[in-house]
């Protein structure tokens, strides 16, 4: 079982270049144990309307 | 007029009056080999503090070439000095033809033997000589306005010395230089000798595979040059980030992509872009740090990292 990194130095300026999905691709096999999902919302931050988009406020 | 066939005859002598202060050199407990072209300036020497920032600066040069080089602290001095040198006529009478080269050994005990390994690099090269005595005086040639290194005869770090059982082991440097350098030409500056002493060289950081390279994945241990320290424990953090850091196939730059600290192996984990056009799977690839001024940027400051490849 590969252990999750005590840290992780993500090439930011790559990343963006090549965006989420090849970011994802790119680390899955390297980086199993982390959330690589929040990492690159890290790198590359959700704009508020993607926010929106992923947590529908619920109706009263 | 004319300069043509004009022979200047020196002044005869000089005033004799004795001031109420003057410059005696104390010993001399360091100093730094210098390129040629080093030079503190005027505007430098405009103060202590700009004077003792360049030559930090100069210490950290990210050029090799332009860098000046801290030598460890003496602990003692063997002037070898020539006498000067006279002709003796047949009447008996002496004439002094000139001046005696200064040669002077210092010996030092702090560093040993990866500092002698080191400085005996220097053995071969063109630098200069800026020294410093106990009082914080820094000593060296004037040239105009500026300070500029001691033009060397030679340097000359010696192959070290056992232990005898009464001595520690012996190690020294050696300089030798025309005395006009720093008699006519001395230049000096006065610092605090505390501020000179602790300056320390760049250390190297040395890389070493933990584990055949897996595509575009491998891992290395980083460790300081002359002790072996192990690096991940002291720079972990700060050294977790591909900025610095360098890789090459063929001399073009491939891509990092992560530097990650595996605290499984205590080492630092890389993987490339595969993708990247300068990479082939085949390899090798050449692995450094980024420059002393990126990795002093990123909180890993005085180091410089040795090559290494990777197959």
């Amino acid at each position: 079982m590969k252990p999750q990194p005590a840290k992780i130095g993500f090439n930011k300026e790559w990343a963006k270049k090549v965006g989420k999905t090849k970011f994802l691709e790119h680390f899955k096999n390297v980086y199993p144990l982390n959330d690589l999902e929040a990492e690159w919302n890290k790198i590359s931050p959700p704009k508020e309307d993607e926010k929106a988009i992923e947590k529908p406020k619920k109706e009263k | 007029m004319s300069i043509l066939n004009n022979i200047v005859c020196s002044a005869a002598g000089g005033n004799t009056g004795i001031a109420d202060c003057s410059l005696t050199l104390k010993n001399v407990v360091g100093g730094f080999l210098v390129p040629a072209s080093f030079e503190l300036t005027e505007a430098q020497l405009a103060s202590k503090d700009a004077a003792l920032a360049a030559i930090l600066a100069a210490v950290n040069n990210d050029n090799p070439a332009l860098r000046i080089y801290p030598l460890p602290e003496t602990v003692t001095m063997t002037d070898n000095s020539e006498d000067v040198v006279l002709q003796t006529f047949g009447f008996g009478a002496q004439v002094p033809v000139r001046d005696g080269k200064y040669n002077l050994t210092f010996q030092y005990t702090k560093g040993g033997n990866c500092i002698n390994n080191a400085l005996q690099k220097f053995n071969s090269g063109n630098y200069r000589y800026i020294g410093f005595d106990a009082a914080g005086v820094l000593f060296g040639t004037k040239v105009g306005t500026s300070l500029k290194g001691i033009p060397l005869d030679y340097f000359y770090a010696a192959p070290f010395k056992f232990n005898d059982g009464a001595n520690v082991a012996l190690f020294a440097y050696r300089l030798s230089f025309n005395p006009a350098y720093i008699n006519s030409g001395l230049g000096f500056i006065s610092l605090n000798v505390a501020d000179l002493m602790a300056i320390n060289g760049l250390q190297n950081i040395v890389f070493s595979l933990v584990a055949p390279r897996a595509a575009g994945v491998f891992r290395l241990r980083a460790t300081t040059g002359c002790a072996g320290t192990d690096l991940y424990s002291i720079y972990g953090d700060e050294l977790a980030d591909d900025t610095n850091f360098v890789v090459t196939r063929l001399g073009n730059a491939v891509t990092i992509t992560s530097v990650a600290k595996d605290a499984n192996t205590g080492s630092f984990l890389f993987t490339l872009d595969t993708t990247d056009p300068d990479y082939n799977a085949a390899g090798p690839f050449v692995v450094n740090t980024a420059a002393p001024s990126v990795l002093a940027g990123n909180g890993v400051e005085g180091y410089e990292g040795i090559a290494v490849t990777v197959a």
